[in-house]
């Protein structure tokens, strides 16, 4: 997520400026300022950390369903599954990663014990079907193709 | 300053220090019956309100629910504050770690807060309060974070088994607590997380 990760870093450089900022009160002046300053410097870091974290409903329901297939079924790699959600939209374009399962279609998984999930074809249709992770032709990220429809019944 | 104002007129009353004659002893004896009785309680009243340190340790587990899915969690609590023979405030830091989901993926919380606690009864304190939390979830495809801020409150019920100290506040007990967080979304609007919680505790 490297859209994330840059909003990360510029946050956690303004929480460490705000630090900088505030550290003197912090060590000086009265219990009732330095208790005010570092509750000062939490909410800060709280609100600025914030902006490079979320959950999301189907990305968790996707390592839900991506740990079930590992454990039912043998062939079944997790590393190259992708669930996170990356939005790398701007203005002009329309750029947004989804979790590779669905969340319908991970929901249909847990309801699956292990032996249905083999004898139904689950596992089969999971090794071939479902999008997986493979570097771009000029080595410079990850990209998934295909969808995760008719892996479950 | 009550108190000393009190014990000096008790001291200005007392028989030795103004011999009375026989026939009056009985009222005298009287008055100062009610001047120790007055004594008593505004030394009471002193020490009910009379503000000292409270360092608690709980150790929890909590039955929550993500999305519909279980989370439980399992951690320890440390609670620092203030206390009268009523009132108790604490800061609050709380770390777990736990499993969600019938998969189990691995979760760590932490919180940072105050709660606030009555004591209804000599055994039974009742409270709430509210924090400011985070969760992880590990992943089992990468190793990039799923985590989320959270704000939150909760509601609280402590009951002493065992009490010690001049003022039996300080103690061993056991609790329950119903929690309540709203986390952050990703594109979308954040989970609800809530639930109860069953913990040991010790004050002191």
């Amino acid at each position: 997520m490297p859209g994330a990760r840059s909003i990360g870093k510029i946050s956690l450089n303004v929480s460490r400026a705000w630090v900088k900022a505030v550290a003197p009160s912090l060590r000086t002046g009265p219990p009732m300022h330095r208790l005010s300053s570092s509750l000062v410097v939490a909410a800060v870091i709280f609100c600025s950390y914030g902006a490079s974290a979320g959950f999301r409903e189907d990305e968790i329901f996707c390592e839900e369903a991506t740990a079930r297939l590992a454990k039912c079924c043998p062939s079944f790699d997790p590393r190259t599954i992708e669930c996170s959600f990356v939005d790398n939209s701007t203005e002009c374009t329309l750029q947004v990663q989804y979790p590779a399962i669905d969340e319908g279609t991970s929901k249909c998984i847990l309801a699956l014990d292990c032996g249905t999930m083999v004898n139904s074809g689950v596992c089969d249709r999971a090794d071939s079907v479902l999008p997986r992770i493979s570097e771009d032709a000029d080595g410079g990220g990850i990209s998934t193709t295909g969808g995760s429809r008719g892996v479950c019944p | 300053m009550l108190t000393l104002l009190l014990c000096s007129t008790a001291r200005a009353q007392e028989p030795s220090a103004q011999p009375a004659p026989a026939q009056t002893q009985a009222p005298n004896g009287a008055a100062n019956d009610d001047l120790a009785r007055t004594l008593d309680a505004a030394r009471k009243r002193s020490r009910d309100t009379e503000a000292r340190a409270v360092l608690a340790l709980e150790i929890d587990h909590a039955f929550l629910r993500m999305y519909d899915m279980p989370l439980q969690t399992t951690g320890a609590r440390l609670g620092l504050g203030v206390q009268n023979d009523q009132v108790s405030a604490l800061v609050i830091a709380d770390f777990g770690i736990g499993s969600l989901g019938a998969s189990g993926l691995h979760t760590s919380t932490g919180s940072l807060g105050f709660e606030v606690l009555y004591r209804a009864l000599s055994f039974l304190r009742l409270g709430g309060g509210a924090r400011l939390g985070y969760l992880n979830v590990s992943r089992v495809t990468n190793r990039s974070p799923m985590e989320a801020l959270s704000i939150g409150g909760f509601l609280s019920a402590k009951l002493d088994v065992y009490d010690f100290g001049s003022r039996d506040d300080h103690g061993a007990y056991l609790g329950g607590r119903i929690d309540m967080d709203t986390y952050q979304g990703n594109g979308q609007g954040g989970p609800f997380i809530w639930g109860p919680q069953l913990f040991a505790g010790f004050r002191y």
